[in-house]
């Protein structure tokens, strides 16, 4: 991604600040829809679950341009995934209740080029996260 | 990604075990596993005990189905591969394994990794976005859009070029860093071919430190130390800052390796034979002084001592070939015993050196070996084994199976042959006897060593068995045999994959005569996509005839000729020129049948001037036999076909024999043949030769339920043709006698048999009224106008076209229906759609 979208996605964020309550309740309401199974990797409560979301959000929204905090954050935050039982495919449903819930927000304002934008910064924080879940899988393999 | 597979495999709580295949290594039998087998074992001259060490490291007890990681597997060497396969098989392991595209996988191992249990993952191109992503993280900053537009139009998505790509424009300057963001600043290095950019990349390394490349080029693992002591550490660590070499720990040194395969293979293409030589010599010098030798080290060091051109130790060579001719690797016997035989020259290497080069199509040279090696002192076992090689050499390549069977003649009557020798012999002799064109001669003698307690004599001879019984129409007893041998063989232990192959063209070729088409078909194309699969010339040739001769029964002419003509091009190419006779017989029927006499009678021509070849040649005569059909004259195609009948049943090729009096009946002559085909039908248990029976038997008779009963078996079988020429006989039958109704349904059911035969035509098809010859898109749409009443002019006003045109499609539907006037027209369409 170049300076152009990430700039993109901070000032579409940025809008989705004020009404943070209503983004994270459409992405939560829509990831359920999605794979209902996943309710059972929060605590009951959801309303705390929200808050932690809008939080990494404003994080990696904030530091997209700046790799090793973003690195940092996002790779032990993978980790974290991981003791859940974050599996990977759950990423992409991820990033379409993210999609989803912006559209909610922006309504016509959420044009092809913010989309592609905050899909490419997605996809970035979602493998650095991965990464950090590989490495945290104890494996022992015998190499010859 | 295979290293992600591996990492979430171990995570999940599998064993995991990781082999690292490498070209070195990838023809010194058990090359690849050398280092983890125990000290002991790894010298034994034994390959049982070998493959029994090998099965305890992979596979040990008490570890549940434990995984096995092939990075790279092209380039796993035969031996190993044969030992996985059979873990494999026997569900002691699983298999993980990387490949490209390009490359062909080791043989054993095809069924496993090809097979249906396995899972296939082929990787897509990246898309852009996934470009970008990657970049992204690999630079460590955001990516300009023009980088990826210019990496993706080179690399066409490929993740190995696009990393090349973009560490060769990092390296020329093209790709930069301007204020945090990744730009491409003028073009990237041009070429669009992966090996050139890679080459590009190693140009800029300086002459002197090339040379450590050289050497992990050729050796594939190199001691850092040794490498350290050529170019210096300093120099070692700028390559692996340029991501030119990583390193690794084995057998408890510390070794380095390139990166990629990738960069291996550019180095070697680019490297003078003098100065690989020189740099071998002293790596040589170098192994020789630092570490001790060990066992299956000794082999390798044996190989790169002749690599070097120098003296290598004989005793390492002679066990290494021993244990590639056991795992029937021939290239690596040709490798270790090529050499061995100039040295140190007996009969059992020479055996060795022979069969490899006749198994890789050398026969030539096979000849002159086996010239040399009969000189020798051998015992009797091994003068059959000479014996077997000469003479298969001299009736699958030369073509002269009299002097294959002298030269059976001559090891029979050796006086120090055994009672064991003599059945081995015996089974050899009609082996030969069945590919000669003799498969009644040779069937008493099959029999006796199938039922051989030698196994392997019993296994050599299950082959010829099945095709004598086969050819003879006894194809249940076929199957059966050729279904024990190939249950039996996996008790030999050691597995070789030619041979299942061969089992597999006896297979198909029991069920085609058996009438399963399907099963045949099934069986031939897997076969094939086996064998083209593990580059197999010979077999890939001996698939596509039976895809082409069961396609020819099935009436799918098209591809029939399509497979005999791609058989005749891999049969002269692998040197098979007497069998190339086959392919080129199956074309010229195809050629007649679609009604190119011209490139049917080319066909026969190039056919007549190969040498001489015995196998099934009474099929010789159905080329002869339709290139006279399409002629037009019919009584010199019967006589052909009959004459040639009669000699196929005196030299035991009975189900063809059928064949070619059953088409003497279709070309018009069926009381001819009446007698003979019926009688000798019922000696066989083949469905397809009671089907051409009862189909005689109807002609004759003028028996209308006969021939609907022989269409619905011809139909059963798979047989459309056949079963369409049964309808448009019994639909003549029908109108003769009146029906006009079960007539026009039974020409119906003619044309859906005839539409999948892919336009081939014979006599049989063309009723004396109307014909089953399909109409043309125009045809159909101008004689739907006329039968609904619309006039010439109305037509051509509609189509855009001239009245003379309406009238010559008109003229074309008239005869191809043989109706005379519109009226007639309309009742033809009409009982057409019906």
């Amino acid at each position: 991604m170049d300076m152009d979208q990430i700039n993109l996605v901070q000032r579409t964020f940025a809008e989705v600040i004020p009404v943070a309550d209503q983004f994270s309740i459409v992405f939560y309401d829509r990831l359920f829809e999605l794979e209902p199974t996943v309710r059972s990797m929060f605590t009951s409560d959801l309303a705390g679950q929200r808050e932690k979301l809008v939080d990494e959000l404003t994080f990696i929204v904030d530091h997209l341009g700046q790799m090793p905090s973003l690195i940092e954050r996002t790779t032990e935050l993978g980790r974290r995934h991981v003791d859940s039982g974050v599996q990977p495919r759950h990423y992409d449903l991820v990033l379409d209740s993210t999609l989803f819930a912006l559209r909610s927000v922006l309504g016509e304002r959420m044009t092809a080029e913010v989309e592609t934008a905050w899909r490419r910064g997605y996809n970035l924080a979602a493998e650095m996260m991965m990464m950090g879940a590989s490495a945290s899988a104890s494996a022992v393999i015998d190499y010859d | 990604m295979v290293e992600e597979i591996a990492t979430s495999l171990a995570a999940s709580g599998r064993s995991v075990r990781r082999i690292l295949a490498n070209s070195a290594t990838a023809s010194v039998p058990f090359g690849s596993v050398a280092h983890l087998l125990p000290v002991g074992a790894r010298e034994s001259a034994d390959p049982l005990t070998l493959i029994g060490a090998l099965r305890d490291v992979l596979a040990p007890a008490g570890i549940k189905r434990p995984v096995l990681v092939i990075d790279d597997v092209p380039l796993l060497d035969i031996a190993t591969a044969g030992v996985i396969a059979t873990l494999a098989a026997s569900g002691e392991v699983d298999v993980v394994a990387s490949a490209r595209d390009d490359e062909s996988l080791p043989e054993p191992l095809v069924d496993v990794l090809l097979g249906d249990r396995s899972m296939i993952v082929q990787l897509q191109p990246m898309t852009d976005e996934e470009i970008d992503t990657l970049l992204h993280l690999a630079l460590g900053g955001p990516v300009d859009g023009g980088v990826v537009v210019s990496l993706r139009d080179r690399s066409e998505g490929n993740p190995l070029f696009l990393r090349e790509l973009t560490r060769s424009a990092i390296d020329s300057g093209a790709l930069v860093q301007v204020q945090g963001v990744w730009r491409m600043r003028g073009n990237p290095p041009g070429s669009t071919r992966l090996r050139e950019v890679v080459e590009s990349r190693l140009d800029i390394v300086g002459a002197e430190v090339r040379k450590a490349l050289e050497l992990l080029a050729l050796c594939d693992i190199v001691d850092l130390d040794e490498l350290e002591s050529l170019v210096g550490l300093e120099a070692l660590a700028d390559l692996e800052e340029r991501g030119l070499l990583r390193t690794l720990v084995r057998l408890g040194r510390q070794c380095a390796t390139l990166s990629h395969p990738l960069h291996g293979e550019a180095i070697r293409m680019a490297l003078p034979a003098l100065r690989s030589r020189l740099l071998m010599r002293n790596h040589i010098a170098w192994i020789e002084q630092h570490t001790p030798a060990t066992g299956g080290d000794a082999l390798q060091r044996a190989i790169w001592r002749l690599d070097a051109g120098m003296p290598a130790d004989l005793d390492s060579l002679l066990h290494g070939a021993r244990l590639a001719a056991a795992m029937q690797d021939s290239r690596s016997v040709l490798r270790l015993a090529g050499p061995l035989f100039e040295q140190r020259p007996t009969a059992s290497i020479g055996g060795m050196l022979g069969e490899a080069l006749f198994q890789t199509g050398q026969w030539a040279e096979a000849f002159e070996v086996l010239d040399r090696t009969a000189l020798l002192p051998s015992s009797p076992r091994l003068r059959v084994d000479l014996g077997v090689i000469r003479a298969t050499i001299l009736l699958w390549g030369i073509g002269d199976a009299g002097a294959a069977l002298q030269t059976m003649d001559r090891l029979r009557a050796d006086p120090e042959m055994s009672a064991e020798d003599h059945v081995r012999l015996n089974s050899q002799y009609a082996s030969i006897l069945v590919n000669a064109g003799l498969p009644g001669e040779a069937r008493a003698e099959l029999e006796a060593a199938t039922t051989s307690d030698q196994i392997q004599t019993k296994l050599g001879a299950a082959v010829a068995y099945t095709n004598a019984l086969a050819m003879a129409g006894r194809t249940e007893q076929a199957i059966h045999t050729i279904d024990e041998a190939m249950e039996t063989r996996p008790k030999l232990g050691v597995t070789g994959v030619a041979d299942v192959d061969v089992y597999m063209v006896a297979k198909a070729f029991a069920f085609t005569e058996a009438g399963r088409l399907t099963e045949a078909i099934e069986m031939a194309e897997e076969g094939y996509e086996r064998a083209v699969m593990s580059s197999r010339p010979l077999t890939q040739f001996w698939f596509s005839l039976s895809v082409g001769r069961n396609n020819l029964f099935t009436g799918s002419i098209a591809t029939s000729l399509r497979m005999f003509t791609s058989a005749r091009a891999l049969g002269l190419d692998a040197g098979l020129r007497g069998p190339v006779r086959s392919a080129l017989t199956g074309m010229a029927i195809g050629h007649a049948m679609l009604g190119d006499l011209d490139a049917a009678t080319a066909a026969i021509a190039e056919r007549e001037k190969l040498p001489p070849f015995a196998f099934m040649s009474p099929e010789r005569a159905l080329a002869d036999g339709w290139a006279a059909v399409a002629r037009g004259d019919l009584v010199e195609a019967r006589r052909v076909l009959d004459l040639t009948a009669t000699e196929a049943f005196e030299s035991g090729h009975i189900c063809t024999g059928i064949w070619l009096l059953h088409d003497v009946a279709r070309l018009g002559a069926p009381a001819a043949v009446l007698d003979r085909l019926v009688s000798f039908a019922a000696t066989t248990d083949s469905a397809f030769a009671a089907a051409r029976a009862a189909h005689v038997v109807a002609m004759v008779a003028g028996d209308l339920p006969g021939l609907v009963g022989a269409a619905d078996q011809f139909e059963s079988i798979g047989a459309q043709l056949l079963a369409g020429e049964a309808c448009v006989a019994a639909a003549e039958l029908a109108r003769a006698a009146g029906d006009q109704r079960a007539a026009a349904a039974l020409t119906v059911r003619a044309e859906r048999h005839v539409g999948l035969c892919e336009g081939a035509t014979s006599p049989g098809l063309i009723a004396s009224v109307g014909t089953v010859e399909p109409l043309t898109e125009r045809e159909r749409e101008i004689a739907f106008m006329a039968a609904n009443g619309l006039t010439s002019r109305e037509i051509a006003e509609t189509l855009f076209v001239s009245m003379r045109t309406v009238s010559n499609h008109l003229q074309h539907i008239y005869d191809k229906l043989g109706v005379r006037s519109r009226s007639d027209l309309r009742a033809a369409l009409d009982l057409g759609r019906k």
